[in-house]
């Protein structure tokens, strides 16, 4: 057996593999598969002990694996490495044959045998005279395959590691290997396999442990880890899963990727451009109708504001930039909903703008069960749009990033809106111009620069929840990292199952939830018991008794944390998901003026536990 | 018997020939019959003919031991040729790239350029001697230098020993070059001519002096044909096939260095042989280093007989530099092979 116990590796600093743990059993075949960079490599060489893990430690059939000697270790352990260059004109027969150079006894019956059997199986035999050099790569790759099988092949008890063995083979060769591989494994062999072909590892694998970022992501039967979810975490990549109904085999499609290559290749926008913004405007849109705004416009390559602007001089109507005095005059409108999205989730809530107060550079609202905070500082482009009879106020960045919609409702007061229009209509209208988006690089600076002991103090002696943000703006963290630095029993991170467990619950205990979502610009904040949550392919939308609804991507869940922040006399339990980049999607907490706080506090106690 | 057996036999057999040839030729010619008669006689046993004082005293002294030196200074090139091609995993490599070849030149050449100096103070002592000393010296030296630098985690490095060995040539090479701009006509001609090799100085105490240089190398390195088979399909697969490389890499370049080291020192730069030696091997016999380094000791042993007995006799009574007759020979035949084969060993 071989046992990988909480295995870390890091170099000047940096982890390349961070607490690794599992077994491989005799008898099992086990596939790693993870994104380029994931550490599968790594993980390999510490399993042949070509590098030694920093932390942890490898046990190999009872024994540390550092204590073996290089020629026990070869005649119970045989790796194929991903690269192999041969320097010298050897012969394939030669080449097989090194695998035998520390057979136990010499034997040269049991060498000869597994010279011409591994050949035959390998489908090299008729090769065996011909030098390496002039073999295709896939051809020396099966050579190196035999060789490898060779040194083990009279000890069904060996272990094989094979990194990337199907690499450079053609169809055939990639099934029969995986399935030499597979059936040494059905007679006792332990066999570790590192695959970027996720369909082989479904069809030959037993087990397949999944990494990413360095660390254990699901390790299972190919049925459990293959899961959309999954692949698309670990890969980023969008996925169909289905299973075969005759063979009960995983099969994955990923669908496929489709770029305008003149939206990044700048040579041909000319090209591009002749073709107006409108006209790809509209040609995409009749393409893919759901699509929503944004999301068209990070296709074409511009921003959001550029696509509502098109309507410019017909239903789009361009605001002087005064985020105040507009924000105070929307209460007028009466019944209104309020919209505020980040990438991967938005909110929207039906209600009236009222008690408006400032609160340094934020405008904000404080209704009964939403909460409103938008930075009016950042509202450079402030436009009305009617589209669709729909009337509508959307707030713009200076690069065209939305911050926050109002769209008047039936209910509303359209006169007000008008009068708003007339109000605070530019009079001269130009076009605002719209920055190209930057994306500045984020740049954590290392665990040993930061106070840990100071930042622990600061969190304990919180005494508003909203005091966090100045906090880990105050020691420069990101916000991953303050999670991960967090004083001990503040921050746990828990499954995405776990935060699916608990809003069931809330749903059918009845409990008030408070939902907060939105952007760098703008936080919108939704109170109330949960009416319903339906959930379709990714999409997870969870409706509030007050109205709100917020729809969220749980395929960008990379981690769900359970957070607590003191606040005055007491704590406040948060349930937070966060992206891929470390920024949050939404957070889920528990409503303190309700007649028992303490119920959201004891829902997430249980099902975290 | 297979191809690898004969090509023994065919060497072996060669290299007799070529010693009985060479020990008989040159300004005084000594037919077969007096060369055994001689000999028999130096070992005791009286056959009752009488023979030439002469001719006993130059094979005995002058003859035999030359021979000998070629033949062991041959034997410690080829196999060390060919055990630095395989660690390297590179069939252009060569003791030379290691730094033995330039620092034993540094160090002869000093001797040579201050030869006035030191001559007084130790010549008399050491006499002759001096030069090979310091050679041996210069080697061992630039050697250590090179593979202390290449060395991380006990192990050496070898693109950090080739690194090292490029930049210590050019240092050794650049020093020799500044002491030869500075020596007068007469030394510049002794160190122009010790780097192009000769067995001139041959005699019974330089012989014996390098035959262990010679002979654990040429004993020992065969053991690690499996292991530097292993080598040629990486460091990390030869490890997991059961090889440890640390002690590979350590073992063959000690052992290359020594021999190579106690040769340049008594004969001089002798080039090419160490180079194409284990080449032409490899293009007849295959590249199985258990074959590769004892035919690679016997074809240089071979080579270097022929080519010193070349040097003495075509141009009798001059002799030409050893070093410019192994390359004149060599050449034309590896590219002849080359060229015959070279889709044997290139893709």
């Amino acid at each position: 057996m071989l046992r990988v116990e909480s295995v870390s590796y890091q170099i000047n600093g940096r982890y390349l593999l961070k607490d690794i743990s599992f077994s491989i059993r005799k008898g099992e075949i086990a596939a790693i598969l993870g994104a380029n960079g994931a550490g599968k490599s790594t993980l390999m060489k510490i399993l042949c002990r070509e590098k030694k893990p920093t932390e942890g430690r490898v046990v190999y059939d009872g024994k540390d694996l550092n204590t073996y000697t290089a020629r026990e270790l070869s005649a119970k352990r045989a790796t194929l490495y991903q690269q192999n260059t041969v320097s010298m004109a050897f012969t394939v027969a030669e080449i097989v044959m090194m695998g035998r150079y520390n057979s136990k006894h010499g034997d040269h019956r049991s060498d000869s045998t597994a010279l011409s059997e591994t050949m035959e199986i390998c489908g090299v035999s008729h090769l065996a005279e011909r030098s390496m050099l002039t073999l295709s790569g896939g051809e020396q790759q099966r050579v190196h395959l035999a060789r490898v099988l060779a040194q083990v092949w009279d000890n069904k008890n060996a272990l094989l590691l094979l990194d990337e063995p199907v690499s450079n083979m053609d169809m055939r060769y990639q099934h029969q290997t995986l399935a030499i591989a597979n059936a040494l494994a059905k007679r006792g062999y332990m066999i570790v396999c590192v695959l970027h072909e996720i369909n082989l590892a479904a069809q030959y694998a037993d087990r397949i442990i999944m990494l990413k970022g360095g660390r254990k992501w699901w390790d299972g039967a190919p049925e459990e880890v293959l899961t959309t979810r999954n692949i698309y975490t670990a890969f980023g990549l969008h996925t169909s899963v289905q299973t075969d109904p005759a063979t009960l085999i995983t099969r994955v499609t990923p669908s496929s990727i489709k770029y305008d290559a003149a939206a990044f290749n700048s040579n041909l926008s000319e090209i591009f451009n002749r073709q107006s913004l409108k006209e790809r405007f509209i040609a995409y849109r009749d393409q893919y109708p759901a699509r929503p705004l944004w999301h068209i416009a990070d296709t074409l390559g511009v921003s959001e504001a550029d696509l509502v602007l098109l309507g410019l001089e017909e239903n789009v109507t361009i605001l002087s930039a005064r985020p105040d005095a507009i924000l105070k005059a929307i209460g007028e409108m009466g019944l209104v909903q309020g919209m505020t999205r980040n990438v991967h989730c938005h909110i929207c809530c039906t209600g009236v703008y009222r008690d408006f107060f400032k609160e340094e550079n934020t405008s904000c609202f404080q209704g009964e069960d939403t909460r409103l905070k938008i930075s009016t500082e950042q509202c450079k482009i402030i436009l009305a749009v009617e589209a669709q009879g729909k009337e509508s106020l959307q707030f713009f960045t200076a690069s065209g990033q939305a911050i926050h919609k109002i769209f008047l409702t039936d209910a509303g007061n359209r006169n007000a809106f008008l009068e708003l229009l007339d109000t605070y209509k530019q009079h001269l209208p130009h076009r605002p111009e719209i920055e190209k988006k930057k994306h500045p690089p984020v740049k954590e600076r290392r665990d040993a620069e930061i106070n840990i002991m100071a930042f622990h103090e600061a969190w304990n002696t919180l005494t508003r929840a909203e005091e966090f943000s100045q906090l880990v703006t105050r020691f420069r963290l990101t916000p991953m990292q303050a999670l991960r630095l967090a004083p001990p029993r503040r921050a746990m991170q828990v499954s995405l199952e776990v935060f699916r467990r608990t809003i069931t619950q809330c749903l059918s205990d009845r409990i008030p939830v408070a939902i907060t979502t939105g952007n760098e610009n703008c936080q919108q904040e939704s109170t109330g018991q949960l009416h319903d949550i339906y959930q379709k392919d990714q999409w997870l939308e969870i409706t509030q008794s007050n109205g709100s609804n917020t729809v969220l991507n749980q395929d960008a869940v990379h981690s769900v944390w359970h957070v607590i922040r003191p606040v005055h006399n007491t704590c406040t339990d948060t349930l937070e998901l966060y992206d891929t980049t470390g920024q949050m999607i939404v957070q889920f907490s528990g409503v303190h003026h309700s007649e028992n706080p303490e119920t959201w506090k004891k829902i997430l106690g249980n099902t975290t536990i | 018997m297979d191809k690898k057996n004969g090509i023994y036999v065919v060497f072996t057999a060669a290299l007799f020939l070529a010693i009985l040839l060479s020990m008989g030729m040159g300004a005084m010619t000594i037919s077969i019959t007096d060369m055994l008669h001689i000999l028999a006689k130096s070992l005791g046993l009286s056959i009752g003919t009488a023979t030439d004082d002469l001719a006993e005293n130059v094979l005995l002294y002058v003859r035999m031991p030359r021979v000998l030196l070629g033949v062991l200074v041959g034997a410690a090139l080829g196999i060390s040729g060919a055990a630095v091609q395989g660690i390297f995993r590179n069939p252009l490599a060569e003791p030379g790239l290691i730094g033995i070849s330039a620092g034993a030149s540094l160090f002869a050449a000093l001797v040579i350029g201050m030869e006035s100096v030191l001559l007084v103070s130790l010549g008399q002592f050491l006499g002759f001697y001096l030069l090979a000393f310091a050679a041996f010296a210069g080697a061992g030296i630039a050697a250590i230098l090179v593979y202390r630098f290449s060395r991380t985690d006990g192990k050496p490095n070898i693109a950090t020993m080739l690194l090292a060995g490029i930049a210590i040539n050019a240092l050794a090479g650049a020093l020799t070059g500044l002491i030869s701009y500075l020596a007068d006509e007469q030394q510049l001609r002794t160190i122009t001519f010790w780097m192009l090799g000769s067995l001139g100085g041959a005699n019974w105490n330089i012989v014996l002096g390098i035959l262990p240089f010679v002979l654990i190398p040429v004993v020992v390195l065969p053991l690690f044909g499996k292991g530097l088979n292993l080598f040629s399909i990486g460091e990390h697969q030869a490890e997991q096939a059961g090889a440890d490389p640390g002690k590979i890499k350590n073992t063959v370049i000690i052992l290359s260095t020594l021999a190579v080291g106690a040769c340049v020192s008594v004969s001089g730069i002798i080039g090419f042989v160490g180079l194409l030696v284990p080449h032409i091997v490899r293009l007849l016999g295959g590249v199985d280093h258990r074959f590769v380094l004892p035919a690679s000791a016997l074809l240089g042993a071979l080579v270097l007989t022929v080519s010193d007995m070349l040097a003495r006799i075509i141009a009798a009574p001059l002799e030409l530099p050893i070093g410019v007759i192994t390359a004149l020979l060599g050449t034309p035949a590896f590219l002849y092979i080359l060229y015959r084969d070279k889709k044997k060993i290139t893709p």
